[in-house]
């Protein structure tokens, strides 16, 4: 694989205010994204894994600019797009879109697909009205929807067929990079497969670059080329996803290997289960974020934060006992 | 093996617009004493309507138990007067939600609501009824439950909601306990915990259990019997290493084919064309024949019954034999 750097971020972080009292004022801060690196490469795709709170929806928005980032740096190509206004961020906006979890939400309830679809093309002002059309319908029939979906609304549509259509919309601009958050999870088995399928034949078929981010340890080792676990807005380990499930470094992401059930009753799993629940991103615990939960933490974790470093071939990984 | 709860031949409808639809079309299935017998299936098969029914939780109207016979302890659970089953409810059989935030009461702690089903069904008092609910919360692993029992379920992260909603199913010793997709809202990590506390239970106390799920990875690692349910009916039951060794339906191959495995990647998975059709649209014969890849003339005529093929397994499908995985 040719690595050119499509996508890379620096130290990102992304605060929310916590506000209270009478006078509403800041007395604390979420820190949802706190100092994250990443490269992602053209036509490569980046699966983004961890618990619920734990930051991966956050940092996919921050990438692509959906959120304003507190600190750090973002390049596209070789741009840096972190401090651009919102007229000069719209020539890359075309090239960065997003899917989002939930197809019942994501999709104005009012408006045709045919509208839902071309909206983007719309804004950006790319193709005369009377080739749009033509152009939206080439996209239904990529995504594997027929044609007479068109003058059709959202509802009459099955969670499956929403998420085409949601594909759909986020194809229209011919990007080069996709955020896709969750896009399966709402979905039922069957059609989880085929929707998967579709992301993988698209990659191909027009040279995608996906940051794939699901809760699903099982969908995103399928999908991925690469794979980072996000442990209280920090990546933990960041690996090859063959490496990453062969041998994983940190022990978070031994815990999370380890719950994720095998559909094969011969196999006894030796299942770590981990003590406590995630904790409180506003005031994160001090040094190694996981050592309260932690079943080999020694005292060196409690007090001095662990760096993220390379322990061999890419396998990058944050544990002081790695 | 003596089985806690049986269902035999249930039949569930639902009118809406005028149009009645069947969405469980005869359904039998049976939970032996301390077993956890594993409902897979997607969604609109019928697999919480199933579950409902047995604790009579059916709104009627628009719901109607048309027909079929749920056995508990002797007695034909849909007969009941609404006095008898009340005392059944929550006593001796026990349901767990797939939701457990929106489960829980907002306004009660979580002392009140597990104490609850203690006030209504035990004669106990409110010292005794305070001890039970702290060993409770022990039992499910719930840390310092003097100070959690106070309490609200706002207070409560998803994790911590499910135990305290097992520890209400859980308040009266249940013989049979129903879990609805108990750890389909949770976190990996949360989830085997759950499961492994399911399963503890089961053991101690002796529960059956009815465990019901859209994942078959759980199904493997906790069920001891399985029943795969499509569209309203059940098409292929058997214990639970036979049926992912042999399935011996379309649909459950597909089912399997569908999960990404750990150990494979990037490659094109089998998914199950099309969509499940919806309760009304079902075709005549076999309710599969648009998705399954073995469909023959046949299938579009006659409906399969659910036969046996080999010892205690068996599938509705006029093809079982060819079927491979």
């Amino acid at each position: 694989m040719a690595l050119k750097e499509l996508v890379r971020i620096e130290r990102l972080k992304k605060y929310f205010p916590v506000q209270s009292g009478v006078l509403s004022r800041v007395t604390n801060y979420v820190k949802a994204v706190d100092g994250v690196d990443m490269t992602i490469s053209e036509g490569e795709t980046v699966g983004l894994v961890g618990e619920s709170g734990c930051g991966k929806t956050t940092l996919g928005k921050t990438i692509i600019k959906l959120l304003e980032p507190t600190e750090g740096k973002i390049y596209f190509g070789a741009d840096n797009i972190t401090g651009l206004s919102p007229s000069r961020m719209r020539p890359y906006r075309e090239k960065m879109q997003i899917v989002f979890q939930d197809p019942y939400g994501s999709l104005n309830p009012r408006m045709k697909v045919e509208s839902i679809v071309a909206e983007g093309l719309v804004i950006h002002n790319i193709s005369t009205p009377g080739e749009r059309k033509g152009i939206v319908r080439e996209l239904l029939r990529t995504v594997g929807l027929r044609e007479d979906a068109l003058p059709r609304y959202p509802h009459e549509f099955s969670g499956g067929q929403r998420q085409r259509i949601a594909i759909a919309r986020a194809l229209a601009l011919n990007p080069e990079f996709i955020v896709c958050d969750e896009p399966i999870s709402a979905l039922d088995v069957s059609v989880q497969a085929q929707i998967i399928n579709l992301f993988i034949e698209l990659q191909e078929k027009f040279r995608l670059t996906y940051l794939f981010i699901s809760h699903d340890l099982r969908v995103v080792r399928h999908i991925s080329d690469r794979v980072a676990v996000m442990y209280l807005g920090k990546v933990v380990e960041f690996a090859p996803s063959g490496e990453l499930y062969k041998n994983p470094l940190h022990p978070y992401t031994r815990v999370l290997i380890s719950s994720v059930p095998v559909a094969d009753p011969d196999r006894q799993r030796e299942m770590t289960v981990l003590k406590g629940d995630v904790p409180s991103p506003i005031n994160p615990p001090s040094g190694c974020s996981f050592h309260p939960r932690c079943p080999i933490a020694v005292d060196k974790c409690s007090s001095v934060e662990p760096e993220l470093r390379d322990a061999g071939g890419g396998h990058l990984v944050s544990c002081h006992l790695a | 093996m003596e089985s806690a709860l049986e269902i035999k031949d249930l039949t569930v409808s639902f009118s809406s617009e005028g149009r009645k639809v069947e969405v469980v079309s005869g359904v039998s299935l049976s939970i032996p004493q301390g077993r956890i017998v594993g409902v897979v299936g997607e969604s609109g098969c019928g697999k919480t309507v199933t579950a409902l029914s047995v604790m009579r939780l059916i709104p009627e109207p628009p719901g109607r138990i048309e027909g079929g016979e749920i056995l508990f302890d002797g007695a034909d659970i849909l007969h009941l007067s609404d006095r008898d089953m009340r005392s059944l409810r929550g006593n001796r059989i026990s349901m767990i939600f797939q939701e457990p935030i929106s489960s829980l009461n907002p306004v009660f702690t979580v002392g009140d609501q597990i104490g609850e089903s203690l006030r209504t069904h035990l004669n106990i008092t409110r010292k005794e009824e305070k001890e039970r609910v702290l060993d409770l919360l022990r039992l499910v692993g719930i840390p310092a439950p003097e100070s959690r029992i106070k309490n609200y379920p706002h207070e409560l992260s998803g994790g911590m909601s499910q135990r305290v909603m097992i520890a209400m199913a859980l308040a009266c010793s249940p013989e049979v306990l129903i879990a609805d997709e108990p750890t389909t809202a949770l976190d990996v990590t949360i989830q085997a915990g759950i499961l492994e506390l399911i399963d503890d239970l089961r053991v101690r106390m002796g529960m059956a259990v009815l465990l019901i799920t859209h994942d078959l990875g759980i199904i493997a690692e906790v069920a001891d019997t399985v029943y795969v349910m499509y569209a309203g009916k059940v098409v292929e039951h058997a214990v639970t290493r036979e049926l992912f060794k042999h399935p011996k339906h379309p649909y459950t191959v597909g089912l399997l084919n569908s999960i990404p495995d750990l150990r494979r990647r990037k490659e094109r998975l089998d998914a199950i064309p099309g969509v499940v059709p919806s309760p009304g649209s079902f075709p005549p014969g076999c309710r599969f024949q648009d998705r399954c890849p073995l469909v023959i003339d046949k299938c579009r005529k006659e409906e399969p019954p659910l036969s046996e093929h080999t010892v205690g397994h068996y599938s509705a499908c006029w093809r079982a034999d060819e079927v491979t995985i």
